[in-house]
């Protein structure tokens, strides 16, 4: 057919649009975007018409134009069907455009390559190299676990092909498919070792390549082979990249062996005489991120940083920009390697003068380590001076100063105001950065919000800890006040404002002209926001406090004028903002209105009563209540001891038994609930419910401990309790939970599986002693309402017991009541550590990850594809070869000397009654 | 060793010459990537180191790492992207260095490459990049000698069926 299509178009087609064509064509109209548009999609047009065709040729000329066109944007996974066509051309130039089309634009499409696995098995076949080669490219692209499955013996045949060229593509593509399938690692490491002696150069940097890649993921297959790692080193001198993967390869095995050090420092060092930067760099590398330097090794890290000191004050800012970084990591490590001599602090005060922006920005992260109270006026000035662009050619972005002032402020509070001595100076600073992130307001849509916080907090702080500096800091708040720019860009520092100066007020020398100055300008405070204006009224009232006393006492003869003017003031500026829609301004608003009101008549009703000639007086409502309201306590720091003692003084009690999961642990719940909810593999979702289970029997009362990689056997169970499971995944259904778990409880009190530490002991007993076992559960009757459920539990379990290999770890326990509190809480750790194992194994797809290649690849067992894949899927702790444990218990028996007579009895009871009722029917 | 996740050619005028992806990206946060990364290599100059970083919490879900580094060359008038992500092993060096090695091989193959020479010969660019990098962003063949004779091989090959397909 094609044979004759081609014949009937002898010269290719005349009257289709070649790639060059519709380059030219889109280029024409580049300028006019409507015109570019219609091209487009004219061509778009034509293509689908295109490819269709029964002309192969035309076909995927078609492919190679849509594939450019997908550089555009176009989605082109409708015609993945016509791209399988191509691929499957006996013409090369076709199935070159076709593989390329598929690795472009199907990477991901599961339909897509189910149907190419066909079309990749069988080129991979093909006797053509060049077949062979393209399709190897078209593998490692779109590898899954099945076609790996189906191909990896086929793989690991052609690395002993004859061509390097293949043999190359194949170690590519095998890198790839260990990732999916880390079987074909574990029976072929030995075959893949072959591939690191092989005489082409080409292809043993390609396999330490893909060494390293599963490194990276898992490094314990490789483990053993150190020494042949390490003996590469001498083969392969002056090749440059290999030498880098190597060491690549090396950081990630010292992470895992420390042993490694000894012997890998003098080749790393007699690397680093080389000329090449990256290899310079790689070695550097090595030995920071290989944990090659210790803690306590000041040589090695001098040495090093003395090393990179030529990168530092290279010319290359890639080379000052990795010096940076690696200065970042060192101090990481101890920050004293950069501190100890001085030598390296002017290094990074370089950085800070950098002309690249990122280098400076990278150099902000080093200032917490070398910065210290000698040296940050210096460095702060010299910051604040670089964000003058016009003084100097370096560019600074809103966004980077931002971080300079967050970082700043970081460094001010650090270990307690450690690195300050003038706070004076520190507080202007403070101040001088509200005006500067003003002016970036300006320019750019910045969040400075939480940056304008912590400023507010920093001057809050001070002013509440340092009483010599209160005077300082009220007066910087006045200034705040009084300026306009304030209430426009950073009114969020004035909710601190107004706290301390209400809360402070006794410092205040004149606090009328105080309340009047706040209340100046309405159009200002009406900018405010309801935080800000839920704490200016309480400061407003205290402020009013203590200003009538201080009339008071001086017996000022104008002081109820004064006071009726000041009061009137303030009812006006809570008319201004009557119409705030904060709850809590409001009901602070009336409270205070109604409050000042009050009291304007009591001092008018006290003005008109005043007598002449004697001392005048103001009313007991100012004098007396008022300041009740708020001078009871004074706020004063609490000593650090006296702190611990209130810790431990303190009622946790309200904290709810679900609380005991930490913040860390909540969050890896939450994104293996996240993962989970997003798999829809079934099997996920049961083990999820597994944990969750697990979690719900420590809130309702704490059972003994069940692993958690328990598998279908307790599923089995989970089901059998209750259908109602899916309730657990739902917050509303909280009080349901929280029913069906009592229920759950109360069933399980007699199964053998949940010891409850009331009725263990008889519960061991019903386990092993078979004769006991009938007698057991009718005796039981009266404190179980299910006695026949529970019997079926028991014979159920029973048989899986036989049918699976199940381990029973008994942890025989006789503890008195008051241990068993304790007992309870030392597991909780236990259940911490699961999940968090746990959480590595579900959140990672990688197959590799999860894999376990020490067992296998020792013993050399080929085990049961299937079961191999199941298992894996579940977790590698249930995964061990021999024997498969697939359920593993902790049985804590608890005894308990007084309740066992206490429980013969009330089976004696029971058996009497059943008696009774049996002689009475 | 390399772990690009993805390489761009990218003409100063922000327009994109060759895109390949390495890494798992959905469509939403290639798009999103693409475009915040030409925005950023764009407003480099030429006197600021060739390492960008970027924080990718806005662009994809939460099951990669944040940190994420785009090193970038410029030649003439064509700037060649890559990106990696952020990881203790990663070496910027080293990925300048092949990208560099990546523009040789170009420059051999078309003989003092321009901007132009890629725009036309797209699909022979994306096959020298394949046999460049392989598919998971590592290097795939150092020497330029190599992928230069592998690539002229297939060529006369496609060159030859060409002609057998004219003579038939």
């Amino acid at each position: 057919m094609s044979n004759i299509t081609s014949r009937s178009t002898p010269f290719g087609n005349l009257f289709q649009k070649s790639l060059h064509d519709l380059i030219v064509s889109i280029r024409s109209c580049q300028r006019d975007p409507v015109a570019l548009n219609e091209t487009l999609s004219n061509i778009l047009k034509e293509c689908k018409d295109e490819v269709v065709s029964n002309n192969m040729h035309k076909k995927s000329t078609a492919i190679l134009k849509l594939t450019y066109l997908e550089m555009y944007g176009y989605d082109i996974s409708w015609c993945s069907f016509h791209v399988l066509e191509v691929m499957s051309s006996s013409n090369f130039q076709e199935k070159r455009i076709g593989y390329l089309a598929a690795q472009q634009a199907f990477r991901n499409d599961p339909e897509m390559l189910t149907l190419a696995t066909n079309c990749l098995k069988k080129d991979l076949t093909s006797h053509k190299k060049l077949d062979i080669g393209i399709s190897m490219s078209g593998v490692s692209s779109i590898v899954t676990t099945n076609l790996a499955r189906d191909i990896s013996e086929d793989l690991f045949k052609m690395t002993r092909h004859g061509d390097p060229y293949i043999r190359k593509k194949t170690t590519a593509a095998l890198g790839k498919l260990f990732l999916q399938y880390p079987e074909a690692l574990r029976d072929g490491i030995e075959e893949f070792f072959q591939l690191l002696q092989d005489p082409n150069d080409s292809v043993v940097l390609v396999s330490l390549g893909v060494i390293y890649e599963v490194c990276r993921i898992n490094p314990s297959p490789f483990m053993k082979y150190m020494p042949f790692f390490y003996d590469m080193f001498a083969d392969i001198e002056n090749k440059v990249w290999m030498t880098i993967t190597l060491l690549k390869i090396f950081t990630i095995l010292a992470r895992h062996e420390p042993k490694l050090k000894q012997k890998l420092l003098p080749v790393i060092w007699s690397l680093m005489d080389h000329s090449a930067d990256s290899l310079k760099y790689e070695c550097y590398n090595c030995i920071v991120n290989g944990n090659l330097l210790y803690e306590d090794d000041y040589e090695l890290a001098n040495d090093i940083l003395t090393e990179l000191k030529v990168f530092c004050i290279s010319q290359d800012p890639n080379l000052r920009y990795v010096s940076c970084l690696l200065f970042h990591k060192i101090a990481c490590i101890n920050k004293e390697f950069i501190t100890i001599n001085n030598n390296f602090e002017n290094l990074i005060l370089n950085f800070l003068e950098d002309p690249d922006i990122i280098i400076r920005g990278k150099a902000i992260d080093l200032l917490e380590h070398i910065v210290n109270s000698k040296n940050i006026e210096f460095i702060v000035k010299d910051l604040l001076n670089s964000f003058k662009e016009d003084e100097t050619s370096k560019v600074t972005t809103p966004g980077y100063k931002i971080g300079v002032i967050n970082t700043i402020l970081k460094l001010f509070v650090f270990n307690d105001y450690e690195n300050i001595n003038d706070f004076n100076w520190y507080l202007d600073i403070l101040v001088s950065f509200l005006h500067e992130i003003s002016i970036l307001q300006t320019s750019v849509d910045l969040i400075t919000k939480s940056t304008i916080e912590e400023i507010g907090n920093q001057l809050n702080n001070v002013c509440l800890k340092v009483p010599d500096l209160r005077e300082y800091t009220l007066f910087k708040f006045l200034e705040l006040i009084t300026e306009e720019k304030t209430y426009l860009s950073y009114n969020y520092v004035l909710k601190n404002a107004y706290w301390c100066i209400g809360e402070f007020a006794d410092e205040i020398s004149d606090c009328e002209s105080m309340i009047i100055a706040i209340l100046s300008n309405n159009d200002w405070l009406k900018k405010l926001s309801s935080d800000s204006l839920a704490t200016l009224l309480p400061c407003l009232l205290k402020l009013l406090k203590t200003f009538s006393l201080e009339i008071n006492e001086i017996q000022d003869p104008s002081m109820f004028e004064r006071l009726v003017f000041i009061g009137s003031l303030m009812l006006q500026f809570f008319t201004v903002i009557s119409d705030c829609k904060n709850i809590e301004v409001q009901e602070r608003l009336n409270e205070f209105t109604e409050l000042i009101k009050i009291i304007l008549e009591t001092v008018s009703f006290a003005k008109e009563n005043q007598k002449e000639g004697e001392s005048c007086q103001l009313p007991e409502l100012i004098t007396n209540v008022l300041p009740c309201l708020f001078d009871s306590w004074d706020i004063k720091p609490i000593h650090k001891s006296q702190q611990i003692k209130l810790q431990h003084k303190l009622d946790l009690s309200y904290l709810d038994a679900v609380e005991f999961l930490n913040k860390e642990d909540r969050h890896s719940l939450d994104t293996l609930i996240k993962t989970l909810k997003k798999s829809e593999n079934g099997k996920n979702k049961t083990s999820f419910r597994k944990y969750k289970r697990v979690y719900g029997d420590t809130m309702a009362g704490g059972d003994p401990l069940y692993n958690i990689n328990s598998d279908d056997d307790y599923d089995d169970e989970l089901n059998k309790h209750d259908v109602s499971n899916q309730g657990l995944l739902h917050h509303e259904e909280d009080q349901r939970l929280i029913d069906h778990l009592k229920k759950i409880k109360s069933e399980r009190k007699d199964n053998p599986f949940y010891l409850d530490e009331d009725d263990g002991d008889e519960i061991v007993e019903t386990i092993y002693d078979k004769a006991d076992e009938s007698s057991g559960v009718i005796n039981d009757d009266d404190d179980d309402s299910k006695p026949s459920f529970h019997k079926e539990n028991i014979i159920k379990l029973k048989s899986n017991v036989k049918s699976k290999k199940l381990k029973i770890i008994c942890d025989a326990k006789f503890d008195s009541d008051e241990d068993m509190v304790q007992d309870l809480d030392s597991y909780k750790p236990l259940h911490k550590k699961l999940l968090k194992s746990h959480d590595i194994d579900v959140v990672g797809p990688n197959l590799l990850q999860s894999f376990d290649f020490n067992s296998e690849a020792s013993e050399h067992i080929t085990v049961n594809d299937n079961k191999n894949i199941h298992s894996m899927y579940e977790d590698k702790n249930s995964y061990q070869e021999e024997p498969i444990i697939e359920e593993e218990i902790i049985i804590v028996k608890k005894k308990k000397k007084g309740k066992k007579s206490s429980k013969k009895k009330s089976k004696d009871e029971g058996e009497k009654l059943l008696h009774d009722i049996k002689s009475n029917s | 060793m390399l772990d690009l996740q993805y390489m761009i050619l990218l003409s100063k005028t922000g327009k994109v010459r060759c895109i390949r992806w390495f890494g798992e990206y959905t469509s939403r946060e290639k798009q999103i990537l693409s475009k915040d990364v030409i925005d950023l290599v764009l407003s480099r100059n030429t006197k600021e180191s060739n390492i960008i970083e970027y924080d990718m919490t806005s662009v994809t879900s939460n099951k990669r790492p944040n940190g994420h580094r785009v090193m970038y060359k410029r030649y003439a008038s064509l700037y060649f992207v890559a990106g990696i992500d952020d990881s203790d092993t990663c070496n910027e060096l080293l990925i300048l260095e092949s990208i560099h090695r990546f523009v040789e091989t170009l420059d051999k193959y078309f003989g003092n490459v321009c901007e132009l020479d890629i725009i036309y010969n797209f699909q022979q660019c994306y096959y020298i990049m394949l046999e460049t990098f392989s598919s998971n962003g590592n290097l795939l063949e150092s020497s330029k000698k190599k992928i230069l004779q592998d690539i002229r091989i297939m060529d006369q090959l496609e060159n030859s069926e060409g002609i057998n397909h004219i003579l038939n």
